[in-house]
């Protein structure tokens, strides 16, 4: 499923004193299939951009195809129910969406909404919590006793649990350390080889680099940049403009570029990769 | 001098899965400490226990070398002051400076007096610009910057940072770093505890602890700690890029003695 943006504008409390547009003028297209990441400060419109892909946002102008579904300003698109099953969305603080007394609940009330019965949905809900790390001890438990990681691991299995084909995660490892931030994002990539498109916000440029396809670089609510994350962080200056720093198996890759070392640099995105290409180009200083 | 000791300490929720079995710790006065741990290893618990937020029950803990016990739980409160994750669940005034306030008038300090210990902490962590901006105008790093403010006004012994960095932008997350480092300038004596998921602040401190299952897996430094990647792995730990780099060098024989990237950088190009 391909997501289009056209011309999208919107403004929040449109003709009142806290009118504040945050978005102006976005386009562009997500294929089918693709795993590409948002990046911005805080504020740059990532979030408002994403609400609009299932239509939790309506643009106040421009138009939005979700592969059939066209989402314009005024009025609900026809069959919103249908698109939202087919996008699924994580929001940045998921465990603010829990709300049902035990956590096979919280996870099957997507699907329970979609028309399946419970006892269809049990085992899918056991193997999404095994996917996720969750002990099925959790399954009779109350969302709120669990620690911060494992509602937000509860609350992302919710939004798998109606399979959608296009996800959208804000933030989903925030507060996740760092093995299970490492073990979601495997995860979303598995999906995506299997076919989902994967659409990510985050702070963390170290997983822009060893995760996405692509990448969205928003600065007050416009696109600045729409590339490879290698380009990307390679680019200093767009960097500079946007006020985000490159992740640091970048510049130390930078640094012995700049040393003249002649490194393969379109071959690294993390630790192992970037030692790799050193022991292969270590002669060739200088 | 020991700001923090621990012995023995025995911690359950419900009975059946005990939390911590027999742990003993101990904090120097004057350390910055970065408690490193994965999700439900017992980092949170820790500080809980440590601030009486959670009671005692088996072993004890000392701070500055008195006991907690029921009696005198609330003067050893006042030695210590705690930073949360969720910035906004911790700020309570309606703007920057009445939020600073609440501590003080808590402790009914004179008005006069106040508004002079505002100021000054406000001034301490860069938001002295704000005194009169409401919550909602400002940025996640700049709501814990107040509530650091508010903390230290009081002046603690032990400030504890619970995940306070966890839930901001990388922007917000180097305030905060900048703002720990300092308060370890201006106050020497002050003992820093902070429990954390983001491994590149614990470079900047002076001890790690690793906690894994209710244990101290491993306390020393961080050149001490960041050298056991085989351990921190199996512990679903991460460490700092430049440990990583450097670890990794040398498992390919090229050995660092450095973990300055510059320094790095030039002997592998040499």
């Amino acid at each position: 499923m391909s997501i289009k943006f056209h011309d999208v504008f919107y403004t929040y409390l449109p003709k009142s004193p806290y009118e504040h547009t945050a978005l102006k003028g976005v386009s562009f297209e997500i294929k089918d299939g693709e795993f590409v990441g948002i990046i911005g400060h805080t504020g740059s419109g990532k979030s408002t951009l994403v609400q609009h892909i299932n239509a939790l946002l309506l643009p106040s102008s421009g138009e939005i195809e979700v592969d059939d579904f066209l989402i314009a300003p005024d009025t609900k698109p026809k069959g919103v129910k249908n698109l939202r099953k087919k996008a699924g969305l994580v929001f940045q603080f998921p465990e603010y969406q829990l709300f049902e007394e035990t956590v096979f609940k919280d996870i099957a009330f997507g699907p329970k909404n979609f028309g399946v019965t419970e006892q269809e949905i049990r085992p899918n809900v056991e193997e999404l919590m095994k996917l996720l790390g969750l002990d099925l001890n959790y399954l009779d438990k109350s969302p709120f006793e669990l620690s911060g990681g494992q509602k937000r691991r509860v609350a992302i299995a919710g939004i798998l649990a109606i399979n959608p084909s296009i996800l959208v995660l804000d933030e989903p490892t925030a507060g996740l350390d760092p093995q299970g931030a490492v073990d979601t994002l495997d995860l979303f990539k598995k999906l995506n080889k299997e076919g989902k498109t994967i659409v990510l916000v985050t702070h963390e440029m170290d997983y822009v680099l060893q995760y996405c396809d692509k990448v969205i670089v928003l600065k007050d609510g416009a696109i600045e940049a729409f590339d490879e994350p290698i380009n990307i962080f390679m680019n200093r200056r767009l960097l500079e403009r946007v006020g985000i720093e490159a992740p640091l198996v970048i510049k130390i890759m930078q640094q012995l570029i700049d040393s003249g070392m002649k490194l393969n640099y379109g071959k690294i995105r993390d630790v192992s990769s970037l030692v790799e290409q050193i022991i292969k180009s270590r002669g060739d200083c200088k | 001098m020991r700001a923090i000791e621990i012995k023995n300490l025995t911690f359950s929720y419900d009975k059946q899965e005990k939390v911590f079995n027999n742990l003993s710790l101990d904090i120097e006065k004057g350390k910055y400490c970065v408690v490193l741990g994965r999700n439900g290893s017992g980092k949170s618990t820790l500080a809980k226990l440590i601030t009486g937020l959670l009671t005692i029950q088996e072993g004890q803990i000392k701070v500055d070398g008195i006991e907690i016990n029921e009696k005198n739980i609330y003067d050893i409160r006042n030695r210590i002051g705690i930073v949360f994750q969720n910035p906004d669940n911790q700020f309570i005034g309606a703007t920057v400076r009445d939020d600073i306030a609440f501590g003080l008038e808590n402790h009914l300090v004179a008005q006069d007096k106040m508004d002079q210990i505002i100021n000054e902490y406000a001034q301490k962590v860069g938001m002295d610009k704000y005194l009169d901006k409401e919550p909602s105008n400002l940025s996640g790093g700049q709501k814990q910057r107040v509530a650091i403010a508010g903390v230290l006004a009081m002046t603690p012994d032990i400030v504890i940072f619970d995940e306070a960095t966890s839930m901001l932008d990388p922007k917000g997350k180097k305030e905060i770093k900048e703002v720990i480092l300092k308060m370890r300038e201006l106050f020497k004596d002050m003992t820093i505890l902070s429990i954390t998921h983001d491994v590149e602040e614990a470079l900047l401190a002076d001890e790690v602890i690793v906690v894994d299952n209710g244990e101290i897996a491993i306390q020393g430094t961080p050149e001490e700690v960041f050298i056991k990647d085989d351990l921190l792995k199996k512990l679903s730990l991460d460490i700092p890029f430049v440990y990583k780099f450097k670890n990794l060098l040398g498992k390919n024989g090229i050995e660092m003695d450095t973990i300055d990237i510059e320094k790095m950088v030039k002997k592998l190009c040499q």
